[in-house]
């Protein structure tokens, strides 16, 4: 388990971390969202001390990383993996030496490493390139390597530092596969700083979504989409889920326009039939989207409402107690 | 003439080479060193020290500053001290040192500051250690520079090594500089200057070829 315990850091006059608390449950996958600049990037480096809080605690298993001496955070450093936007291999080494250099750190003999290396770049499809050089590689290749060489010492965290950013979307998509897999079958826990709302979506349980140096927002990730709270959260789930309807449609509307969020197993359609038979409207279905997040589905439909004033606010209450969220775009002119 | 002088010029290219030898390995022995040691101390390394820093940069600053000419009269004193004789190559090759030493000192240094900061800082969250970092990461990441920057350290050398004639140093600029400038025969100088030619273009040859071979940003 990991503690962050009103962390803050201070570079001259820039307050990177704002008294930041934050816990992470072993076996997670938590995500950092925010902007560039909003202190992710220090604070999961913070995690494995490149970087030393101005204040706070940082406290990974019991043991408060802060305090500790540098050959003690040498050490503990071995049980954290770390993955790079730029991935950062030594270039004048194969990829097998690059993997293999992680192990000799922890004083790992060759014989161990003869056998251990294989293994790593077999679990990370690279078996065919142990003699090649980094330039040789690929992006995603080499960010295969980065994970090789950060598993090597059967680490119990993965910190990811913008892992995907630098890859189209295809590897990124391959890369997200093979960071679940780690999480689930080496139980390895996972905690990745990102900019983009899908990785979020794809992999993470939990997610922190910062802004100027704070967590604004917490939580569960299916929670976080299904009722952002802080305008931040709201466009960063916008960038993934949301509608836009035409200008056009909106203009020349003849009813009110809701826009109703479901969760999970709402029956959506029928709950739209139902109100069309039991209150005196019609609706008619402008636009929808339903998005998986860890295959629990969330789904979003604007509707048009048509019909005489007082049904619409009738069934227009009705709704919004059996939806997850009614918001009401436009009313009729 | 130029036939009867063979033997001279077997002679110079030895004297040129000895020194050229002492001077070199003198160079890479603490010049190497001493870049890494300037290198870690700068500020965001990991041996971060600004006084040490500072001193260290203003004494190869000063050394560097002072023309090779003075340097060799200045040296004479420990020439003797440390051989016993101020003259001939091999107490020529004492200055030689000394000229050599902080200029790749400070090209080794150069070559540690083109390596990516981020593959340090990957070898660190490995949990590596500075001196692993040095050996496994530093020294082979920089090499390709380290060797070009020796290149360049070597020729340099080689033209100070023209003036360590003064103290009887001996060496092919000395030959060209007492058969061709004193004594007015032109052929000596022609014949020296194009063998100082070939000599300058193989040691870059060389230099440029063992660099690119360290290098492996662009291996296909």
């Amino acid at each position: 388990m990991i503690e962050v315990r009103q962390v803050t850091k201070r570079y001259g006059n820039v307050l990177a971390l704002d008294d930041v608390s934050v816990t992470i449950e072993r076996g997670d996958i938590f995500g950092m969202i925010g902007y560039s600049g909003a202190g992710k990037s220090t604070l999961l480096r913070c995690l494995n001390g490149l970087e030393q809080p101005t204040s706070g605690e940082v406290i990974i298993d019991g043991i408060d990383i802060t305090k500790v001496s540098k050959r003690a955070l040498r050490q503990i450093r071995q049980k954290i993996g770390m993955i790079f936007q730029h991935f950062h291999l030594i270039q004048t080494k194969t990829v097998y030496q690059n993997v293999a250099f992680s192990m000799k750190v922890a004083g790992k003999s060759t014989a161990e490493i003869a056998e251990r290396v294989p293994e790593l770049l077999h679990l990370v499809g690279l078996s065919d390139r142990a003699n090649h050089y980094p330039a040789q590689l690929s992006g995603g290749q080499k960010q295969r390597v980065g994970i090789a060489r950060a598993l090597a010492n059967n680490p119990d965290i993965l910190l990811c530092d913008e892992a995907t950013s630098a890859l189209d979307p295809t590897t990124t998509a391959s890369i997200l596969q093979l960071l679940k897999k780690i999480n689930e079958e080496l139980d390895i826990t996972i905690i990745l700083i990102t900019h983009e709302m899908e990785v979020v979506q794809t992999i993470c349980h939990r997610v922190a979504v910062m802004e100027d140096g704070k967590i604004v927002e917490e939580g569960d990730v299916y929670h976080i989409f299904a009722s952002p709270e802080q305008p931040l959260t709201k466009q960063f789930v916008d960038t993934v889920h949301s509608l836009t309807l035409p200008p056009r449609l909106l203009e020349e509307r003849t009813g009110d326009i809701l826009q109703l969020t479901f969760r999970g197993d709402d029956a959506e359609q029928a709950i739209i039939s139902k109100a069309a038979t039991r209150f005196a409207v019609d609706l008619n279905i402008l636009h929808g989207q339903i998005t998986y997040i860890q295959d629990r589905a969330l789904g979003t439909l604007i509707v048009e409402l048509l019909g005489e004033p007082k049904e619409r606010k009738r069934a227009s209450a009705w709704l919004t107690e059996r939806t997850n969220r009614l918001e009401v775009l436009g009313y009729a002119s | 003439m130029l036939v009867n002088m063979a033997d001279e010029f077997v002679q110079a290219f030895i004297e040129t080479g000895w020194m050229l030898g002492i001077a070199t390995f003198f160079s890479i022995a603490v010049g190497v060193p001493l870049g890494v040691f300037l290198f870690v101390t700068s500020e965001g390394m990991f041996w971060q020290n600004r006084i040490v820093q500072s001193i260290a940069g203003t004494t190869i600053n000063i050394i560097r500053s002072l023309p090779y000419i003075i340097l060799l009269v200045l040296l004479i004193p420990l020439a003797k001290a440390l051989l016993g004789t101020s003259t001939g190559p091999t107490a020529a090759s004492v200055s030689l040192v000394f000229a050599g030493i902080p200029f790749y000192a400070r090209l080794v240094e150069s070559a540690l500051r083109e390596v990516d900061r981020g593959v340090i800082e990957a070898a660190e969250s490995c949990g590596a250690s500075p001196w692993r970092i040095i050996w496994d990461v530093l020294l082979p990441e920089a090499k390709s520079g380290m060797i070009a920057g020796l290149t360049v350290t070597v020729i340099s050398l080689l033209g100070y090594s023209a003036m360590a004639g003064m103290i009887g140093g001996g060496g092919i600029g000395d030959l060209a500089i007492r058969y061709g400038y004193h004594r007015f025969q032109q052929e000596v100088m022609i014949a020296t200057v194009i063998i100082l030619i070939i000599v300058v273009q193989l040691i870059q040859s060389v230099g440029d070829r063992l660099s690119k071979k360290a290098n492996k940003m662009n291996v296909t």
